[in-house]
């Protein structure tokens, strides 16, 4: 009986100790699911933020590409944006941080590739060949400087250049004595050069098939010693190869240019197809309507690489659309 | 005392006391995790809220921007030589754009493009005077549900060459709620 009473004690004395456990690891587990909540509710937090300002970029870019010709500038919290276009899937991308990247199905940035700025520094430029295809949106900070390098004794190629960059932008004119000192100044710098450039640097040389620089030409990115060589038609072309970091980014967003130009090209031509049938329109408004029309034709799926035929059709559209207005006909762009 | 007390206990009624106690103890941990899961649904449902409320404002908002963007395409706008016209918009064009949208033969191309411009919207070119029409070059009726709808005034100009027909209009832009 004294043992069975013993043993009874012992088991009580086991029971309130486990009792104590469970209320131990219970409480552990709630503890450790609250603090989940906290930490999960934070980073959702974290990333909605990120998310609400990548939002508020895209719409504030969007506002602005409404405007041609336009200079203006975003004042955001510092941070780190990055821009990027994929080439096989012709879509381009803006990403804050490391937030989710949001897709710009339409729109076409030419920036850097990332950018460490509380300043976002925007231009537009319509790209027209010859009709408003869509308008192009220069994107760079203070803190990026463009450098246009001039040869010695004058380069008026450089000056028309520089004149043209837009006038929001860090832009410095240096020569050959004086661009260790220019450089001096600035963390990033982009050196633009045209017949001369300067040894042992990277830089950016346009090189145009034209005595009009901004009509059409080539563009070499030097870095180290690797040349990469692209083409460039219209001047809103020329600043987007500028703006871009790379041979690569800059081509992608073209292609995706020159997908848009296509479906614009089929939309004039189904307009001016509207307009030789429509007997509103006199008959020898419709007899001059063919020309712009077969022109239209002839710049079908035409790409970068065919800069020089895309402008030369260009001006012949041109002439086009001058010959209408001449005649008294409805114009075409 | 409490020695000659604790001697004193029953050892059944001591196990009964431990067994009430752990039970208590597993009861309190149950109605904890039962006021949890309440709570945790009440905040969802508060969420959800909040997110259906967003989820509009956001449908209103874009509908503004569409309503702003539609206004400045080119490839409805009117053009001269030199310049482009202020809130008028070509009847080729605009009918060229229908035409290619609605076309079961190029539809597919442009609506790709297009549907990344327009999303779930309607828009419509209403003609008042002096003639009376309505075009509606995209829909994309997703939904029944339809969230702000914005009318933007504009003229409507058939350029024919030496005449050009200008009619008093407006652009109607609708939005659904996916």
């Amino acid at each position: 009986m004294k043992l069975m009473s013993k043993d009874l004690n012992k088991k009580a004395a086991i029971e309130i100790q486990f009792n104590w456990i469970f209320v131990a690891i219970a409480g552990f587990v709630i503890f450790l699911f609250i603090i989940g909540i906290a930490v999960k509710n934070a980073r959702d937090s974290e990333q909605k933020l990120s998310q609400d300002l990548i939002s508020q970029i895209v719409a504030s870019i969007k506002g602005k590409q409404q405007l041609s010709d336009a200079f203006t500038s975003i004042d955001i919290p510092k941070t780190n944006i990055q821009f990027s276009c994929d080439k096989d899937t012709d879509l381009a991308y803006i990403r804050i941080a490391q937030s989710q990247r949001q897709n710009l199905p339409v729109e076409i940035i030419f920036a850097p590739s990332s950018l460490d700025t509380d300043k976002l520094l925007l231009s537009t430029e319509d790209f027209s060949i010859p009709f408003t295809v869509t308008r192009f949106v220069y994107i760079t900070s203070p803190e990026t400087a463009f450098i246009v390098y001039y040869k010695a004794g004058g380069d008026l190629k450089a000056e028309a250049f520089f004149n043209a960059l837009p006038s929001n932008i860090t832009k410095v004119e240096a020569t050959g004595s004086n661009l260790a000192n220019k450089i001096a100044s600035f963390k990033n710098f982009k050196i633009i050069c045209f017949e001369e450039c300067p040894t042992g640097k990277d830089y950016i040389q346009i090189i145009p098939n034209n005595p009009d620089i901004f009509s059409y030409g080539q563009i070499n990115f030097h870095k180290g010693t690797s040349n990469k060589v692209t083409q460039y038609v219209t001047k809103a072309s020329l600043l987007a190869a500028i703006y871009s970091d790379n041979k690569e980014y800059y081509e992608c967003q073209m292609d995706r240019a020159f997908k848009q130009f296509e479906i614009k090209r089929k939309l004039q031509i189904e307009r001016i197809e509207l307009m030789e049938d429509d007997t509103d329109i006199s008959y020898d408004c419709r007899i001059l309507l063919i020309r712009p029309s077969t022109t239209l034709y002839a710049l079908k799926d035409q790409k970068l690489i065919h800069n020089e035929d895309i402008y030369n059709i260009m001006r012949q559209f041109h002439d086009d659309n001058k010959d209408l207005e001449l005649s008294s006909c409805p114009i075409i762009y | 005392m409490n020695k000659s007390h604790q001697t004193k206990r029953n050892p059944a009624e001591s196990t009964k006391k431990s067994q009430i106690q752990l039970g208590e103890s597993i009861t309190v941990v149950i109605i904890i995790i039962i006021l949890f899961v309440i709570g945790i649904a009440i905040y969802n449902t508060f969420k959800q809220e909040d997110w259906k409320n967003s989820n509009i404002q956001y449908g209103d908002l874009s509908v503004i921007a569409l309503a702003k963007t539609i206004t400045e395409f080119p490839e409805l706008k009117c053009y001269t030589m030199v310049n482009e016209k202020i809130n008028c918009f070509d009847y080729y064009k605009i009918h060229a754009l229908n035409k290619s949208l609605n076309d079961p033969a190029t539809r597919k191309d442009y609506y790709d493009y297009y549907s990344n411009h327009f999303k779930n919207s309607r828009i419509t070119f209403v003609s008042i005077y002096p003639d009376g029409y309505e075009i509606t070059i995209y829909d994309n009726n997703i939904s029944a549900t339809r969230t702000l709808q914005i009318s933007i005034p504009i003229i409507i100009e058939k350029n024919t060459g030496i005449n050009a027909k200008r009619n008093f209009g407006m652009i109607v832009v609708e939005g659904y709620l996916r």
